[in-house]
């Protein structure tokens, strides 16, 4: 593992497709990063479970993602090198990095890229491409 | 190379995250229903100026985004009226 | 004179001065890049390009020499000489920035317009080489560190103008300079001789190799070098180059310029080595307008992008038609830019691993990318992995399957829309072999569908390599109904455990439950939750595991432990292609083609025209009413298996058909084959010659045409 990253784990999380109605008044554990990847569809890191917000929502225990940490400075670095749109100031966002499809979580002291787990070797590798 | 969609859900994102869908247009000249899915199935009109379109956002929502586009310049447009 | 080092011009050692650029010193030298031609020191003209350090067209005016550079001539009006040895080539980097606005030029009118809106400024004489105006609008920059992607709103087009080059006889001498680059000579201190400066169109330049005399109305002046200050023509590539984008122009490439006088001959285009007798030749054909004139002459088709050439094309016509005709249109590249600049910040897709990738590397299996997945292709003896299924048990990943959960109230009418089957009599803890059609009743995809235990809801697998295309075609056609779809095809991995001891290895597993053919359950197989899914694509009994892709590797392990005094083994796809084959079941994308209708690929039986308005149902009506051209049929034959491909003859000599798939038959000493064949008569033929031999039609299956094995 190249050095500027600060940790790649497998993160555990539920992903739900519902009704985006009963998404947007859903509310969840306070611990749990959501990230809204479509109007009818949430998935929420470090949480094993969750209940289901509507009769018909989908609610599936997903094993498949992992996160990568990096530093304000690292994840600035690797948007300009690597993506072609800016990096949400603050909170989640979506898109290409490095041509691999990828959620990020902008905060104040880190940055959490999370990508699928089938995809997450390349894009280490990629990741360290630009990084270094 | 680099020519954006705006994704309702995500924002603008460059054209390599998306996939194109043609949405097609069969004339209201043409009534016969068998007519109608050939004409359907595999006519292109390719039209000069507005076309509706469907964008789905593979790298992103993976949703489906319908916009209006001006085939001559590659702007989105507002619907023709 | 300063010497700062050295390059090579051909062979030639050439000493320059510190931050100056190849051209002067080429010059100082005596020395002309393409051997002649009006120089200019804006990059535009074509007369300076060579080839440095291996890249071709390189304008020698805006590169500062560096010492030990490789320069060679490159003729303009010919194409460079390939390396016969492939340069070594290094990415690239890129920087993506974004702003609101950006203006190109540092000229007086860039300056004006970046200061009223605090705008940022690229500019070439400040290290920012404009390669070309994209969509977006995206201005691609080239600079000493790598590319810039400025990501913009808009763009400003301040790029001012450029020095008209000369059309006449003689223009490609040597000695001929543009004012700014005679002032850059001087000011470096290279000696041009008796120099004379021009206001007005030459009517020639006289000399032999280089300039002697320039003929100006009825006077000739004798001189060793021309300063060519015969106007200017508006910079307008970049301008021409984002028509319709988000750009707007201002300053000098903003002026629509009054052409010069039409000249009556000489090289117009020297890229391209197209003369005014060529333009008059091309016009006399019938290319009588910019665009078509441009095509034929090839004159705007070179390095240089019409810079000498296109305000004499606009006088050329307007002397013929008396209007001003606006320049053609401009693409990118502005520049000569190397493939590793045009492809810096770009990325080949990436193909994604299973969650046993690791583990089947580990066991030395040949990885292969196939159907968008890299996967096990053989682990070390495909005739083992073979009798391994057909008489022990065996291990397969198919955890590459598209996988999706659909749930809500509409989710059995969304079905119901997508598939050719009446989903309503697939009852809870049922599955059913379903396809998917197109409008035009082609065969999309081939997959199954499994109705939960209770409620509106479903679980449906694709193949592997359709699982995206799928993804967004069951989105588009059901978003007016009220149901929701979960892509888990990543998120699960799936391992197939099949032999005709399957039973007895989930058995010692704890999965002892009977399930009979075509149902499925929820349970756990050594601890794993699973749903077990009772199926069959290798003809023997099959279970698919189907599971969170986080347990695969420990599930696998399992699977290998429990089983080994059963002989189990993992297959990889060479075998499982030779399984299904002999079963005759078809991959689709292998063994379909773009117009495969279910009766054409003998899968008729799968549609039930009574199940409702399903996708591509008008068209199956209607094609049921047309002879049957062409079918999918199986085929054996008693020598070595054809290559999947093989061209397929009827006894006559005619075009049969092809071969989709084949593979030697150990278990039935022949080969099989699928393939495609055309009806002669309205009936397919019961034999033709596949390379030379003859096979003979056969009913499919090729194996246990009963179904016993698999029912177990």
């Amino acid at each position: 593992m190249a050095e500027f990253v600060v940790a790649r784990e497998l993160v555990a999380a539920v992903r739900i497709a519902a009704d985006p109605n009963a998404l947007d008044t859903a509310e969840w554990p306070a611990d749990a990063t959501e990230m809204r990847l479509a109007p009818d569809e949430v998935l929420l890191l470090d949480m094993l479970d969750a209940a289901a917000p509507e009769p018909h929502a989908i609610v599936f225990p997903d094993t498949g993602w992992v996160r990568f940490v990096l530093s304000p400075e690292d994840g600035a670095r690797l948007f300009e090198g690597a993506a072609t749109w800016p990096p949400p100031s603050l909170g989640f966002g979506q898109g290409a990095i490095a041509g691999i499809p990828a959620k990020v979580v902008v905060g104040p002291e880190r940055w959490c890229i999370v990508v699928q787990a089938v995809l997450a070797d390349d894009f280490e590798d990629r990741l360290g491409s630009v990084l270094t | 190379m680099s020519m954006r969609v705006l994704c309702p859900h995500c924002g603008p994102r460059s054209i390599e995250e998306w996939v194109h869908g043609e949405i097609p247009v069969v004339p209201d000249t043409i009534t016969d229903p068998d007519g109608r899915d050939i004409d359907r199935g595999y006519m292109h009109t390719n039209p000069q100026g507005a076309v509706r379109e469907a964008w789905f956002h593979a790298f992103g929502c993976r949703r489906w985004v319908t916009v209006w586009r001006d085939t001559r310049t590659d702007e989105w447009i507002e619907p023709p009226v | 004179m300063i010497g700062s080092g050295e390059f090579t011009f051909d062979g030639e050692a050439v000493p320059f001065a510190a931050g100056e650029h190849l051209l002067t010193a080429l010059l100082r030298a005596g020395l002309h890049p393409t051997g002649g031609g009006t120089l200019c020191a804006e990059g535009h003209s074509p007369h300076c390009v060579a080839e440095v350090d291996g890249v071709a067209y390189v304008h020698t005016c805006q590169t500062i020499a560096r010492d030990g550079m490789l320069v060679r001539a490159q003729p303009i009006g010919d194409a460079p000489v390939l390396p016969s040895v492939a340069p070594s080539v290094r990415p690239v980097v890129v920087r993506n920035v974004h702003h609101d606005v950006l203006v190109v030029g540092g000229g007086e009118s860039g300056r004006a317009a970046a200061a009223s809106i605090g705008a940022p400024i690229v500019d070439a004489d400040d290290g920012g080489e404009v390669i070309g105006i994209y969509p977006g609008p995206m201005v691609v920059v080239r600079t000493d560190v790598g590319m810039v992607h400025h990501h913009v709103e808009r763009v400003v087009v301040a790029t001012g103008v450029l020095p008209l080059l000369p059309v006449c006889p003689g223009n490609d001498l040597m000695g001929l300079y543009t004012p700014k680059l005679a002032e850059r000579l001087m000011a470096a201190g290279v000696d041009l001789g008796r120099t004379v400066t021009v206001v007005d169109p030459p009517q020639r330049f006289e000399g032999g190799g280089r300039v002697s005399a320039v003929v100006v109305g009825d006077e000739r002046i004798e001189c060793d070098a021309v300063i060519v200050d015969i106007g200017t023509t508006p910079n307008d590539v970049l301008a021409r180059m984002g028509a319709g984008l988000a750009v707007d122009v201002v300053g000098g490439a903003a002026v629509v310029a009054t052409p010069p006088l039409c000249p009556a001959e000489g090289m117009v285009c020297p890229c391209n080595q197209t003369t005014m007798a060529g333009l008059a030749d091309a016009w006399e054909r019938g290319f009588t307008s910019m665009e078509l004139l441009k095509r034929a002459s090839l004159a705007g088709t070179g390095v240089c992008q019409g810079a000498v050439c296109s305000p004499y094309l606009q006088s050329f016509i307007a002397d013929r038609t008396g209007t001003l005709e606006a320049r053609f249109t401009a693409r990118p590249v502005a520049r000569q830019a190397t493939l590793s600049e045009i492809a810096a910040g770009r990325h080949h897709p990436a193909v994604p691993r299973t969650s046993l990738h690791a583990v089947h590397e580990a066991a030395g299996a040949t990885m292969d990318r196939l159907g968008g997945w890299w996967r096990p292709w053989i682990y070390s003896d495909v005739d083992a992995e073979y009798d391994a299924v057909r008489n022990a048990v065996s291990i397969g990943d198919v955890g590459t399957l598209g996988k999706f959960i659909v749930s809500g109230p509409d989710a059995e009418a969304a079905l119901q829309r997508l598939v050719p089957t009446d989903v309503s009599t697939i009852g809870p803890g049922r599955s059913r072999y379903i396809l998917m059609l197109d409008e035009r009743g082609y065969v999309l995809d081939d997959g199954m569908i499994l109705r939960e235990g209770e409620g509106e809801r479903f679980f449906m697998t694709l193949t592997s390599g359709g699982a995206s295309f799928a993804e967004m075609w069951v989105r588009d056609w059901t978003a007016d109904l009220d149901v929701r779809w979960m892509n888990v095809t990543m998120a699960m991995g799936a391992i197939n455990v099949t032999g005709p001891r399957a039973s007895e290895l989930l058995a010692r597993l704890g999965f002892e439950e009977p399930l009979p053919m075509l149902h499925h359950i929820h349970a756990d197989v050594a601890d794993v939750a699973c749903r077990v899914v009772r199926l069959s694509f290798t003809g023997e009994v099959s279970f698919e595991l189907h599971h969170p892709c986080a347990r695969s590797g420990e599930l696998w392990q399992a699977l290998l432990d429990a089983g080994a005094d059963l002989g189990v083994t993992p297959h990889g796809l060479d075998a499982l292609s030779r399984l299904r084959l002999e079963k005759g079941h078809i991959i689709v994308g292998q063994d379909s083609d773009y117009d495969s209708t279910p009766r054409r690929l003998r899968h008729d039986w799968m549609v039930d025209l009574d199940s409702g308005d399903f996708i591509g149902r008008h068209a199956i009506e209607r094609t049921n009413r047309l002879a049957l051209d062409k079918q999918l049929v199986g085929l054996e034959g008693d020598g070595p298996p054809p290559f999947e491909g093989a061209v397929a003859w009827n006894s006559d000599g005619t075009y049969a058909g092809y071969v989709t798939s084949a593979a030697w038959s150990a278990t039935l000493d022949r080969s099989v084959m699928l393939a495609w064949i055309r009806a002669v008569d309205g009936a397919v033929p019961d034999e033709v010659l596949v390379e030379g031999t003859v096979v003979r039609r056969v009913e499919l299956p090729f194996y246990d045409p009963k179904g016993v094995r698999a029912r177990g």
